[in-house]
């Protein structure tokens, strides 16, 4: 199966396409197509979705008979502690507040460089806490606490 | 001390804070155990800190602008900062759902408007037990809009309007600014046997804009918008939406002179979540009508075309629960279903 | 021209107040910094200011919003070309070729150019405003649903002349875009469409958080995994803080046409300003000797787009100015600003406020100066901060990325949103698919079938004044014209590998 596959990135990307479009479909079903001349909810959207699945199709047959780019190795320390650290931000912020969730955002983050150094980052994230709440609290009156909601 | 324990009864028994909560329950268990204590704070002199009023729709807006406009007068007879917030989004939807699950202490209160009681209408995702978890506090306003069309079109009132669609049909289109309004046409087709086609646009300014620039016939526009488009000849009023003619405008039908029981009354008030004591909710709306009182502002709300009319918790309430009443009566009537 | 001048000066004197010059400042300062801040757009920042414009005259309260609303134009680009963050809408082109200018250590130049390029388009619109705003406020009323649809389908297939690789997947990218924009309540029914029954998609998916996910964070991972890219970014030394001669030749003309374009679109009610950029990048590529260059750090490819974004940000104030109709989100808190002033917006305000209406327009070019005097110091302090150490510097962008989704509509919904469309922009990374075109079919799609529809309705179901308004034709044609001039090339060679290799 392999060998048969001679561009990767494009076949792949085909898949992608395929994906979206079938979910955007499958997900779209309920919603009601209307006519030409009073297009419902559905008509665009299905119409969209069909012709991304026709473009993909293509990029699909087109890994497959052409050769071209392959797909670069992914590198799963950047890939999953980047999100983690925006996603522990996001988990955080309501309720241990601005200082705690940039703490927990740096910290996460920063492990996505390994062996990275404690102080440096205490001292990162300390400075970007007081920058954040000085620009953003203060300043731009952003809703929310600074410091753990229950203290 | 009884406030505090009445209000420490009313907060474990609604279900609001569960999702937040079991959210915090995943970070720390700990930190659950604490948060129990977090919301009971004696309740010494209202306010000891800013009040938030939160708006559901954009910044800059004329429900907005109104906000802020009481936000600021109020501050100084509170002495406390009065802070505007937006909370847009899902037609009010969210604003609503955040202040009904917010501490019931005052704090977050909400600007309600026309939009927030039909929501259960107009929002299919909408638990319309939301809205019994709002403890309204006085109105601020309630004001007629006109109903406009372009200059173009042949009918100059609204008995020549009903009379022009009924015998040109879909010569005639309503340009829609949200779903309030769609219930507005659809009750007034409904009265009047007319059958007007609806074509929406996202707000006030484009829907005015698509009529001010002779794409659509008819459209509802505050006073303060169509003015300035009256006087230059490119919009003209058809009727008025209160039950009688305005004092400011004595040869302008109200709608309901040719369709009786036509109303429609754009209102904004404010509204605290359920639970919020008494002293807090007297003390806000006695800020409110004082403020409402003063004569600039009085000027102020009549560039907006309308007046105020602070009423009181109880009145509010009354009016509150009456609309919601009257709306869900009227998307019925009109067989408007929520989406 | 006599009028002319008389409201020129009548402006002038409004305008060089002391209080007004110092509010003109204020404003483009402060524009300057929430512009560079992303999620912290001039929009949160008007609204926060409302309250305190109260307190001021009726003209600086108007000279320092529209400072704001333009000094952010200014910034946004920054971090566009510094961290491929773009703040708004409007800075996402240059995060193509203003960003790999910085990569290979021309960031001074870039943020030079963009901040000349601005000054000059911020100058040319202010005059074209002042000529003749009131002669184009009957263009901005003229165009209807069908024109704008026709426009809107010039814009995407500009989308697709501005992608550098795969045709097919740019197209394929256009259209995830607007499936993408499909999410939230449909327009004309009111029915929520993909919500996955979050009430916070039912009005779309923020833009921000889009953003930020798709180029910020997903950048982020990329640059995380080649070691040899941070030295890259660490060497952009003060090597060259100012641009070349070459800058000059090849981005001075660019700077011209993206002007014209940009003015153009700006006059708009529609929201024409948004696609000032983007199509200021696809005339650029079109019209160069060496399209295949651009995506590699042409400055042809940033100073174009930014003259273009800060024109249309001016010519966006003429549907205000002179109707009364706000175009964009920031037009309509103008709005309430001046309600709020105790002024009705309206074609009266013209003639009943002259000095208030002129004493703006001269202010933003006074503005516009100030601004390129403020931007141009800065500058060097912006390049200090790229050579501060990757490895601190990305977790500075992290947390500034998660505040700005928040911040956008404080709600950490958006934070989550932004999580997921950064994974999701490593993975078109990695598939060589660019993130450009779907932007711009996420922002485009919505508009268009808003007036695609619309348009039908109006004209009962008849698809034919599409092609009979001379407006709408005209746009269609020249999207007919453009998308045969880059796809026929672009198949032809195609098919021919594909013979190729099945020989």
């Amino acid at each position: 199966m392999e060998a048969t596959i001679k561009g990767k990135q494009d076949f792949l990307s085909g898949l992608l396409f395929i994906a979206i479009a079938l979910a955007f479909i499958v997900n779209g079903r309920g919603l009601p197509l209307g006519t030409a001349v009073n297009m419902g909810p559905g008509y665009i959207p299905l119409g969209a979705a069909l012709i991304l699945a026709v473009l993909g199709t293509v990029c699909l047959v087109r890994g497959l008979v052409h050769a071209g780019a392959g797909v670069e190795p992914v590198s799963w320390r950047p890939f999953l502690l980047v999100p983690l650290a925006v996603v522990a931000f996001g988990i955080s912020l309501d309720w241990l507040g601005l200082v705690a969730a940039i703490f927990l955002a740096v910290f996460v983050g920063r492990a996505a460089i390994p062996r990275a150094p404690l102080l440096p980052t205490l001292a990162l994230a300390v400075g970007l806490s007081a920058l954040s709440v000085a620009l953003f609290y203060y300043g731009f009156k952003l809703p929310v606490s600074v410091w753990p909601r229950f203290l | 001390m009884s406030a505090d324990s009445n209000k420490q009864a009313i907060s474990a028994a609604m279900p609001g804070p569960d999702r937040m909560r079991r959210r915090l329950l995943l970070s720390s268990l700990a930190l659950g155990a604490a948060f129990a204590f977090g919301s009971t704070k004696a309740f010494a002199a209202f306010p000891e800190k800013p009040v938030r009023i939160v708006v559901p729709l954009a910044a800059g807006g004329p429900t907005d602008v109104l906000a802020r406009l009481i936000a600021e007068a109020m501050t100084p007879i509170l002495g406390q900062q009065v802070i505007v917030e937006n909370r847009t989004g899902a037609s009010g939807q969210i604003a609503v759902d955040y202040v009904s699950r917010a501490d019931a202490d005052g704090y977050t209160i909400l600007m309600a408007t026309l939009g927030t009681v039909i929501l259960p209408q107009t929002n299919a995702g909408f638990d319309a037990a939301t809205l019994d978890k709002l403890q309204p506090i006085s109105k601020i306003e309630g004001r007629a809009v006109y109903l406009t069309a372009a200059a173009s079109l042949p009918a100059n009132n609204i008995a020549e309007l009903i009379a022009y669609a009924k015998a040109n049909p879909g010569k005639v289109k309503y340009a829609a600014q949200g779903a309030s309004d769609i219930l507005g046409i659809g009750q007034l087709n409904k009265l009047a046997g007319t059958d007007i086609p609806v074509v929406r646009y996202q707000g006030g300014a484009p829907a005015l804009q698509a009529v001010v620039a002779d794409q659509v016939q008819l459209t509802i526009a505050t006073p303060g918008a169509a003015a300035p488009f009256v006087t230059s000849g490119q919009l003209k009023i058809i009727a008025v939406t209160s039950p009688q003619r305005l004092p400011d405008l004595p040869d302008v039908p109200a709608i309901a002179e040719a369709v009786p029981g036509y109303e429609f009354i754009s209102w904004t008030g404010l509204a605290a979540p359920a639970g919020t004591p008494k002293e807090a909710i007297d003390r806000i709306a006695a800020a409110l009508k004082e403020a409402l009182a003063a004569p600039a502002m009085i000027d102020r709300l009549k560039q907006f075309g309308t007046t105020p009319s602070p009423d009181g918790p109880e009145a509010f309430t009354a009016f509150f629960q009456a609309e919601i009443k009257r709306w869900a009566e009227v998307a019925k009537a009109v067989g408007f279903t929520p989406q | 021209m006599d009028a002319f001048l008389s409201n020129l000066s009548l402006g002038l004197a409004t305008a060089a107040q002391p209080f007004n010059l110092l509010m003109c400042f204020v404003g483009a300062l402060l524009g300057t910094f929430v512009g560079v801040l992303p999620g912290i757009g001039p929009l949160a920042t008007m609204a926060i200011l409302l309250p305190i414009t109260f307190y001021l005259p009726p003209d600086s309260a108007l000279i320092m919003l529209a400072g704001i609303y333009y000094g952010a134009q200014y910034g946004g680009s920054t971090t566009a070309i510094l961290a491929r963050l773009p703040g708004e809408t409007s800075s996402i082109v240059s995060t193509l070729d203003g960003y790999q200018m910085a990569m290979k250590g021309r960031a001074g130049p870039a943020l030079a150019v963009a901040a000349l390029a601005s000054f000059f388009a911020g100058t040319v619109a202010t005059l074209i405003v002042a000529l003749f705003a009131p002669a184009l406020a009957k263009v901005a009323l003229y165009f209807t649903d069908y024109d704008y649809f026709s426009l809107m389908v010039l814009g995407l297939v500009g989308a697709v002349v501005m992608a550098r690789g795969s045709v097919v997947k740019a197209i394929a990218m256009i259209f995830v875009g607007i499936l993408l924009g499909s999410v939230g309540t449909d327009v004309n029914t009111g029915i929520g469409r993909h919500t996955l029954g979050f009430p916070e998609l039912l009005d779309g998916i923020n833009f921000v958080p889009i953003a930020i996910g798709l180029f910020g964070l997903a950048d982020l991972m990329a640059n995380l995994e080649k070691p040899r890219e941070q030295a890259k970014l660490k060497s952009t030394g003060l090597r060259a803080l100012w641009p070349d001669r070459n800058d000059f030749r090849k981005g001075g003309p660019a700077a011209v046409r993206g002007t014209l374009v940009g003015s153009a679109l700006g006059i708009l009610p529609g929201g024409g300003a948004v696609l000032a950029s983007f199509a200021s990048y696809a005339v650029e590529r079109r019209i160069s000797s060496h399209p295949e260059k651009f995506g590699t750090g042409v400055v042809e490819g940033l100073a174009g787009p930014e003259a273009a974004n800060n024109a249309g940000a001016q010519t966006s104030f003429i549907p205000m100015l002179t109707l009364g109709l706000p175009s964009n989100a920031v037009m309509a808190l103008m709005i309430g600003a001046m309600m709020l002033q105790g002024i009705t917006p309206g074609p009266q305000v013209m003639t009943e406020r002259p000095a208030l209406v002129w004493g703006m327009i001269v202010s933003m070019w006074i503005g516009n100066l100030m601004l390129v005097v403020i931007n141009l110091p800065l500058i060097g302090l912006w390049v200090q901060l790229v050579r501060v150490r990757y490895e601190y510097l990305f977790v500075m962008i992290i947390v500034f990325c998660c505040i700005g989704a928040f911040g956008i509509n404080n709600s950490v919904f958006d934070v989550f949103v932004a999580v997921a469309f950064g994974v999701f922009g490593y993975v078109l990374i990695k598939l060589d698919c660019e993130p450009a075109p779907l932007a711009l079919g996420l922002i485009l799609g919505p508009m268009m079938e808003e007036n695609l529809r619309r348009g039908m309705q109006l004209s009962d179901g008849d698809p034919s004044v599409f092609f009979t308004r001379p407006l709408s034709l005209t746009f269609l044609l020249v999207a007919a014209a453009l998308l045969l001039a880059v796809a026929a090339p672009a198949i032809r060679r195609e098919r021919k590998e594909v013979f190729n290799e099945a020989d």
